[in-house]
């Protein structure tokens, strides 16, 4: 039963056309960024470009855009009331909400993938082999960075099942992040042990944090130990959940 | 003022979401204010107190709304009050008591467009309050004063303008996830722009003009050429938005 939902959830998001025009929006993005390096001889340029990227991408567009499709698969579907269509044929809320959670998280990896080819697709054809200077170090926090987001999804599914509507989801998502950006600058040392958004600016080495041992095993935990707590709060949310 | 008029702005201040985002607005305008002391901490943040703290520091903060953040906080409050509402069948209520489309949506732009313009200098408040309890009398050097405020008045321009484009997208798609992410293509399409160095089409991009006073005049006095053509630009913008804001609430089948 979840394969059938999932295909039809990823069947509704292949024919999103917001999902291709971000993509082309993003490697415009990325190429313009690139040309702008390349020109400046910016800090990022050659082997340290796909490590930029990676904290454009994680800063705001792409938590956002993560927060977006959050809100519209959940709290969209909620509010015209196609939500509680499937479990009319059978399926539990439980099913539902795991196909729909998957389905994100797909679309999160899929996205944060995209912009790590393109950045170095795009970085080999103007700096050649350059690129590959730093290979180990951005392919080690693309890896990292995969923890942080899968939190950060089920973070946002647990969020839009509370809220009503997508622009309350969307406004709720950008105060997290504006409150999580502050104190993850302010206050990294303190917030690294129980907040895993602070993660996603550490593992990408955004204002220079460097990535130490240390630092990616408590990241790991904290995230792996968050992801149990958001697991437990949607499965409660679930069950007491009105359709 | 309109009755009507009133009642969308009660409708709209009643919103929680705005005193949070102030809240947090304060929060983080104290702590640049007061928390950056040691040099680690300018490092980290990429930041010379020096520079930014002071009678610099109000111009500095406001970077913090206007654009990005300012932009999709606007967006998201202005569904919730344009398509929420439509989706709720709660927009044509007014006509059934009487009331015609024109007016109804004039009600809602000026409230959308005074909120904008209040949040600007709401932002402004919170920034000389923060800066002046960190260096008391000091942040009023004529000077930079004026041409802070000056400033600030110019992103309130800005804020109503990209208000207007927001508005006229809600009625356009008549959908809140659609002008979502349509006002996100806008903030990266904006980014594009300026960086890029196509210039005829950053002479007639709206956002471009922003940018230029925020970026590269930073901390600088304007240039009153530059100042003129971008306002002119802005007004121009502003009433494409609300004459077709205009036209397609005629055209509306509720």
């Amino acid at each position: 039963m979840i394969i059938r939902l999932l295909n039809i959830q990823f069947a509704r998001l292949k024919r999103q056309k917001i999902l291709y025009l971000f993509f082309v929006v993003m490697a415009v993005i990325i190429i313009s960024n690139a040309l702008q390096e390349d020109n400046g001889m910016g800090y990022y340029a050659g082997g340290k470009f796909p490590t930029m990227c990676m904290q454009s991408y994680i800063d705001i567009v792409g938590t956002l855009f993560l927060s977006f499709i959050s809100a519209v698969l959940i709290c969209g579907e909620k509010a015209s009331g196609m939500f509680r269509q499937p479990l009319l044929n059978g399926v539990s809320k439980k099913q539902l909400l795991i196909a729909k959670t998957v389905s994100i998280l797909t679309v999160a990896l899929i996205c944060f993938l995209f912009v790590v080819i393109v950045s170095i697709v795009t970085g080999f054809f103007l700096w050649g082999s350059h690129i590959f200077d730093y290979a180990q170090e951005y392919l080690l926090q693309t890896l990292l960075l995969a923890f942080p987001q899968i939190t950060m999804v089920l973070f946002f599914v647990l969020l839009s099942l509370y809220m009503s509507n997508i622009s309350s989801m969307m406004c709720a998502s950008l105060i997290i992040l504006l409150v999580n950006n502050l104190f993850s600058q302010f206050f990294g040392d303190y917030i690294s042990f129980v907040d895993f958004m602070y993660y996603l600016y550490a593992f990408s080495g955004y204002n220079g944090i460097g990535l130490t041992g240390k630092m990616i095993v408590s990241g790991v935990i904290v995230n792996i130990v968050t992801g149990i707590i958001l697991v437990y709060g949607i499965s409660r949310r679930t069950k007491s959940m009105i359709m | 003022m309109y009755p009507l008029t009133r009642f969308y702005a009660r409708k709209l201040y009643r919103q929680k979401l705005i005193y949070i985002f102030f809240a947090c607005f304060f929060t983080a305008s104290f702590f640049y204010a007061f928390l950056i002391s040691t040099p680690q901490m300018e490092e980290m943040l990429n930041i010379n107190i020096g520079i930014v703290g002071r009678k610099n520091f109000p111009e500095f903060m406001m970077r913090f709304y206007v654009g990005t953040v300012g932009i999709l906080f606007h967006v998201f409050l202005l569904t919730l009050f344009i398509c929420e509402e439509d989706r709720n069948k709660m927009l044509y209520q007014p006509l059934l008591h009487g009331e015609n489309r024109n007016r109804m949506i004039r009600s809602k732009i000026y409230v959308a467009v005074s909120m904008s313009m209040v949040f600007v200098l709401l932002v402004a408040f919170i920034n000389y309050i923060t800066a002046f309890m960190r260096w008391g009398y000091e942040i009023f050097e004529q000077a930079a004063f004026i041409r802070t405020i000056i400033k600030y008045l110019l992103s309130g321009i800005y804020m109503s303008v990209i208000t207007l484009g927001i508005v006229l997208l809600c009625i356009c798609t008549r959908n809140a996830w659609k002008t979502i992410f349509f006002v996100i293509i806008y903030l990266l399409i904006d980014q594009f722009i300026y960086s890029s160095n196509i210039a005829l089409l950053q002479k007639i991009w709206v956002g471009y003009y922003l940018n230029l006073w925020t970026f590269a005049y930073e901390y600088q006095k304007i240039p009153f050429s530059e100042l003129i053509i971008g306002i002119f630009i802005m007004i121009l913008y502003g009433i494409a938005f609300f004459q077709i804001s205009l036209y397609r609430t005629k055209k509306i089948d509720f």
